[in-house]
């Protein structure tokens, strides 16, 4: 087996076209969020004490950078180094990651709430669930896509897409998509 | 020294620690949390320490930078912003456990 990179910042070989697919990405979640209204990305909640500031604003675009290093970089190269190929390494971690958002954004936070009034609980949960998996799925492809050409790894494009939703959804004063 | 040599050890006990420590962030004691993160970052210091990252490409040096750069944010804003604790700490627990993967994996190579 070929040795596995592990993802970092810069390096990467198509900044540009992974980029141009994670906006691809975004058109794609927006599209299944009008098709099925309850398949939410639940997004970190800003406290109401500092939602007004840049502080609020600096959080919301943060949390990629602790979220895209772990699923996108050491835990799918430890799927990986585990013998596991890359389709297999991707939906795991992309399984995982969908489970944590629901679980720590929309249950323990309590950002899924209204989306549960509308939808009921399995309803709410089960697209939630899907949602963060499919994006979680599409964000590694992002990745993928940097090292084209014998580039590294790159979690940049993932992340600057990931931060952008976040910022877009916190712009728009909703913390469910 | 003593922290390179007892820094795996020392680090497993006190995420352990930390791990029941935590328990308690849902009770009253503000003090105890504070002692709890404090430690905490003692034992990610010391792991730290004694996995040496040499080998770490500069593009992932880098990204290891930036994510310690934002968990200092993090941190300071876990105490100074009312109702932010909880969701601080699903940040810390997710960096960590990166670290410790990056550097177990260059110990191991």
């Amino acid at each position: 087996m070929s040795k596995i990179e592990d993802a970092g910042i810069g390096g990467g070989g198509g900044f540009f076209s992974s980029f141009l697919t994670g906006f691809g990405v975004l058109l794609g979640m927006l599209t299944l969020k009008s098709v099925f209204p309850a398949a939410s990305i639940v997004v970190p909640s800003v406290p109401a004490s500092i939602a007004d500031s840049a502080k609020g604003f600096l959080l919301i675009g943060s949390a990629p950078l602790f979220e895209e290093p772990f699923f996108r970089g050491a835990f799918y190269n430890w799927l990986r180094r585990k013998g596991l190929s890359d389709r297999q390494a991707n939906a795991i971690q992309a399984v995982f990651f969908g489970v944590f958002h629901t679980l720590a954004y929309g249950l323990v936070l309590g950002q899924l709430d209204s989306v549960i009034v509308a939808f009921g609980a399995f309803t709410a949960i089960l697209g939630s669930i899907l949602a963060a998996t499919l994006f979680g799925y599409a964000m590694r492809i992002v990745v993928n896509r940097t090292m084209r050409n014998g580039g590294t790894p790159n979690l940049l494009p993932a992340m600057i897409i990931h931060a952008g939703l976040n910022a877009a959804i916190f712009l728009s004063l909703a913390v469910v998509f | 020294m003593a922290i390179k040599r007892f820094g795996g050890r020392f680090a497993i006990t006190l995420l352990v620690l930390f791990l029941f420590i935590v328990t308690f962030i849902y009770t009253n004691f503000p003090e105890l949390r504070n002692v709890a993160l404090i430690v905490f970052f003692i034992g990610v210091a010391s792991y730290f320490f004694q996995t040496k990252p040499k080998r770490l490409r500069k593009e992932v040096k880098l990204l290891v930078f930036f994510m310690l750069a934002a968990q200092a944010f993090n941190v300071y804003l876990m105490f100074t912003v009312p109702d932010y604790f909880r969701q601080g700490m699903v940040y810390v627990v997710l960096a960590v456990m990166t670290l410790v993967l990056l550097f177990r994996k260059e110990q191991n190579e």
